[in-house]
């Protein structure tokens, strides 16, 4: 006789998915996103949007002065949508080509984070043994370290532009990727359909990238939309301290920074960077952790 | 299994006087309703069982039967939220479904008891075992710390743990694992509980030490005058054990019979099936077992007539259109099954395809 | 059943293998030597920590041994070099316990189940889907149904087939099913045991069966060896094993087995206490500290298997005696 698979609907729900049904109630996981995700969702396409194309928005250069006392700290009109600031430069066009500095570091930074720290992290919990010590040993000092205080004093030496910054802080995050992902691998590497692969004559790369990889990336996505959020967040307070891309460039963190600093600002000058940074670091974690929600619990439907 | 049993028993660690025959649990029409992401789930769909003080009663069935959470049921011990409890469970005349967490709570420990299937995960890994059967005694018996403490080696003692002094100092994880079951059994007993419910109390644990924990269990039993509900899904474990058993399918019980009128006189199929594709000792090498096509139903969207009519060989079309009810058997009213046509019946009918047997 | 009396098909000699934790050295398998022969199940039967999976694993070479030979037809698999080891996998082939992670949740079950082809390049296009189709077929589930779903869509018992069915692909001489029942309810049960019993006369296997359960294993072996605590107690035909046991483990482990009959007379637990830790084994006999024949020679002499009777293999001094058999 011949057997059919059980699908979704017909799954027949034995003692244990019960139990956990039973285990955490309340905590059903999503059959679908919410309205909010996809306003989190929303809301990041808006701004990748507008920084993309910012120079098609015909928005005043944002460097550039106008020099005439009426344009400075000027509240919000219509010619000038969020006001000037006290160097009578666009506070709109400012947030805008600040999004795209912030947006352009935690891209690269996550970028490099990622791809440095989840190889070495896979690699690492494949090959176990000393190589695996070594590294972890490494990686451990590492996050062990203060790192603000080294980024700030990295960047003194090295020179405040936007790559430096860039690689900084994607090689800082490089830790926590690796952690995160050596424990993920190590998970996947113990379940037996790898030892199933091993024993029919996979070899090692083939196990890495047909076994282990593609279960480690849920995770992994996840992960990486945090540490997108933590590093804008970094450089918003690197960009408070003055640390980070130097004025007249603008970036989110020094808006608010020379905002506070300054007496005669408006209130629009600083709730407009604080907001943008507030709700692009809500919409990054919201929406990271109901993808990671959506991705490991159907995981452990297995 | 009390023979000659005195009609009043001191208990031994309350030395409150309690009757040792009468009924003592009886459950009407139990309706469990679990709510799951797909829908309301039905793990226990109408259970009726009576139980008299010491004897022991075994629920049967295969994952998916509902027996786990039967046993959670009657004890209560399911979560508030997304669990629905209906019908009726009276424990020596006490009703216990819709009483408050209070009462509840008063009843567990004292009067009824349960010992876990994995011991790894209903012990608390960072408290010293020592503590954790010590809590259980300041709690319900209102005994001071050292008193606990020293009725808690002497507890490890009677579970027949060697050296139990130096063993009440160790964490659970360092211990076996027939190990850690014996000092849940112990926690269970520590205050000389009525009922004790044992859910899959041996599974996981090798077979010489099963026996040990089997004999721990019955002796226990023996010198308190407990009565015992043991859930498994090993239809041996309760062929000697039991003096009732209870085989459930598909959240409803399918079959109750005093044992040895079970045994000898099976009446539904899935217990026979059952019977049959259960490797025995006995079979020479090479026996080809009578597997049991197909899989149990899916409780959300329960099929229309009887549960278990997809994979019964001797299934007619009333099998599938009506649910057949529990009704007690003619010749024998102890034995009770829920079967249009049950095997060994005045009305024998034959196989509409015989179990797969070579 | 008479056994072939030519060569085995798989010797294992003096296999040991230890495992090192942080300064402890564990001897999972101390010593195990035992021979194979083409078309019959071996039965491998013990309790927890007794190394018959880590046995398994070593014959199957997914765990290097410390020691000791493995001999697959003429290749040593120990002692062999890399290339011709991961060729030789092919013909012996594993399938585990736990039949969820078994299967990568990420593939379709038709990539699943041809990983092996693509591994080796053996078939592609048509003549792979054929093949998939074929095996999917013969483990009893619905190749147009099965094919496309992932693992997650499966019960426990379906996922076995699929392991069966993926282990089959390159028609290995030789399964080792290490507790591959054991997840599994006797129902379902029953229908894998069935179903090995089935592939193995339509592909002519061999199986060493790893197991806990007795009953389970005698039914499907056809000679059983009983292990304890990293060595071999007894090895002999399973019918005369059940009948007549003569080592004092495995009279022990046949009368706490439970059996299914409400008549049968209940007897007290035949063995107390804990197994010794293999950290630290006892010296001499490994069961001596537990049984009730043992005597000084037990602690000094590790006794060898030795045939007592022709095909029945004890390793004791003292073995029970015919009129000592429990009933």
């Amino acid at each position: 006789m011949l057997d059919t698979p059980v699908t979704t609907v017909e799954q027949s729900v034995s003692d244990a998915e019960v139990a956990a049904a039973n285990a955490q109630p309340g905590t059903v996981p999503p059959k679908r996103f919410s309205f909010f995700f996809w306003c989190c969702l929303g809301w990041l396409g808006l701004l990748a949007i507008v920084t993309i194309f910012a120079g098609m928005l015909h928005l005043d250069p944002p460097n550039a002065p106008y020099y005439t006392p009426i344009a400075t700290n000027a509240p919000p009109s219509f010619a000038h949508w969020l006001g000037t600031d006290d160097a009578s430069r666009d506070v709109l066009s400012r947030l805008v080509y600040g999004a795209r500095v912030s947006l352009v570091i935690g891209l690269f930074g996550t970028a490099i984070g990622i791809g440095i720290g989840g190889s070495l992290g896979m690699f690492s919990a494949y090959v176990r043994g000393k190589i695996d010590a070594g590294l972890s040993f490494v990686m451990y000092i590492f996050l062990a370290f203060p790192a603000i205080i080294a980024v700030l004093c990295l960047l003194e030496f090295w020179g405040h532009t936007e790559s430096h910054i860039v690689v900084i802080l994607g090689l800082f995050s490089v830790p926590f990727i690796y952690r995160v992902t050596r424990a993920a691998t190590l998970a996947c590497a113990t379940k037996e359909y790898v030892t199933a692969a091993r024993s029919q004559g996979a070899t090692a790369r083939r196990v890495l990238a047909k076994d282990i990889f593609p279960n480690v990336i849920p995770a992994l996505i996840a992960y990486t939309v945090f540490t997108f959020g933590g590093i804008i967040t970094t450089e918003g307070a690197l960009g408070f301290l003055g640390q980070s891309v130097q004025i007249p460039i603008s970036s989110w963190g020094n808006m608010i920074g020379e905002a506070s600093g300054d007496l005669n600002a408006t209130l629009v000058f600083i709730l407009a960077p604080a907001s943008a940074l507030f709700l692009t670091l809500v919409a990054l974690n919201y929406a990271g952790e109901q993808i990671r929600l959506r991705f490991d619990t159907s995981e452990q439907k297995l | 299994m009390s023979t000659s049993a005195p009609d009043t028993a001191v208990a031994p660690d309350t030395g409150t006087e309690r009757p040792t025959t009468g009924e003592l649990l009886e459950v009407t029409d139990l309706r469990t309703t679990i709510r799951t992401s797909r829908g309301p789930l039905v793990a226990v769909d109408g259970v009726s069982l009576r139980l008299n003080r010491g004897e022991t009663l075994g629920i049967v069935g295969e994952s998916g039967s509902g027996k786990t959470v039967l046993s959670r049921s009657i004890m209560g011990l399911l979560p508030g939220r997304g669990t629905m409890l209906s019908g009726s469970v009276r424990f020596d005349g006490q009703e216990l479904v819709g009483a408050p967490e209070s009462l509840l709570r008063s009843i567990w420990g004292p009067r009824i008891a349960m010992v876990f299937q994995d011991p790894m995960t209903s012990l608390n890994p960072v408290h010293r075992i020592g503590r954790q059967i010590a809590e259980t005694l300041r709690l319900h018996l209102k005994l001071s710390k050292k008193v606990a403490n020293q009725s808690a080696v002497t507890l490890l003692a009677q579970v027949g743990i060697p050296s139990p002094e130096l063993r009440a100092r160790n964490y659970p994880i360092e211990l076996s694992g027939g190990m850690r079951q014996r000092v849940m059994i112990a926690i269970a007993l520590a205050c000389g509980p009525e009922l004790l419910l044992a859910d899959e109390p041996t599974t996981g644990l090798d077979v010489t030490i099963q026996a040990q924990i089997l004999d721990l269990l019955a002796e226990a039993q023996r010198m308190r005058h407990m009565a015992m509900i043991f859930v498994t899904h090993d239809l041996g474990i309760v062929a000697t054990r039991t003096d009732q058993i209870m085989v459930m399918y598909a959240g409803r019980a399918v079959e109750f019979a005093p044992t040895h009128q079970l045994f000898a006189n099976v009446r539904m199929p899935y217990t026979e099936a059952l019977l049959h594709s259960t490797p025995r000792m006995a079979n020479p090498s090479h026996t080809r077992l009578a597997a049991i096509d197909g899989r149990p139903p899916d409780l959300v969207s329960r099929p229309l007539g009887c549960s278990f009519a997809a994979r019964c060989p001797y299934a007619q079309d009333k099998c599938r259109e009506e649910s057949p009810t529990l009704v007690a058997d003619a010749a024998e009213p102890d034995h009770f099954y829920a079967c249009w046509y049950p095997r060994g019946s005045s009305t024998p009918v034959d196989p509409q395809g015989a179990p797969s047997v070579a | 059943m008479s056994l072939d009396a030519a060569a085995p098909l798989l010797t294992v000699r003096d296999l040991h293998v230890s495992f090192t934790r942080g300064g402890h050295t564990v001897q999972a398998v101390s010593g195990v030597s035992f021979d194979l022969f083409a078309g019959e199940t071996l039965g491998l039967v013990g309790e927890s920590g007794c190394g018959k999976s880590t046995t398994g694993r070593a014959v199957a070479r997914v765990i290097a041994p410390t020691s000791g030979s493995v001999v697959l037809g003429d290749i040593d698999l120990t002692t062999c070099r890399p290339s011709v080891l991961r060729r030789e996998r092919t013909r012996l082939q594993m399938i585990f316990q736990d039949p969820i992670s078994s299967l990568n949740p990420r593939r379709r079950v038709r990539d699943i189940v041809a990983e092996p082809l693509d591994i080796w390049h053996s078939a592609k296009g048509q003549e792979r889907t054929r093949i998939v189709t074929e095996m999917l077929e013969a483990v009893g589930l619905d190749p147009v149904l099965a094919a496309p779903c992932y693992p997650r869509q499966f019960s426990g018992g379906q996922c076995q087939r699929i392991s069966i069915a993926r282990a089959l692909v390159m028609r290995p001489k030789i399964l080792i099913c290490d507790e591959m029942v054991s997840a599994l309810d006797v129902s379902i049960q029953a229908q894998i045991l069935n179903l090995v019993e089935d592939l193995k006369a339509a592909y002519g296997l061999t199986v060493l069966f790893i197991a806990h359960d007795l009953a389970v294993v005698k039914n499907v072996s056809d000679r059983v060896a009983v292990m304890y605590l990293g060595r071999l107690c007894e090895v002999a035909g399973a019918d005369e094993l059940y009948r007549s046991p003569r080592h004092h483990y495995t009279n022990a482990l046949l009368a706490s087995a439970v059996e299914l009959d409400p008549d049968a007379p209940r007897t007290h637990a035949p063995l107390q206490g804990e197994p010794p830790s293999p950290l630290n084994p006892p010296s001499g006999c490994r069961f001596r500290t537990r049984c009730p024949r043992a005597e000084e020679r037990c602690a000094t002499e590790v006794p060898e298997l030795r045939e007592v009777e022709p095909g029945h293999l004890v390793a004791c001094h003292f073995p029970v005696e015919i009129r000592d058999r429990a009933a």
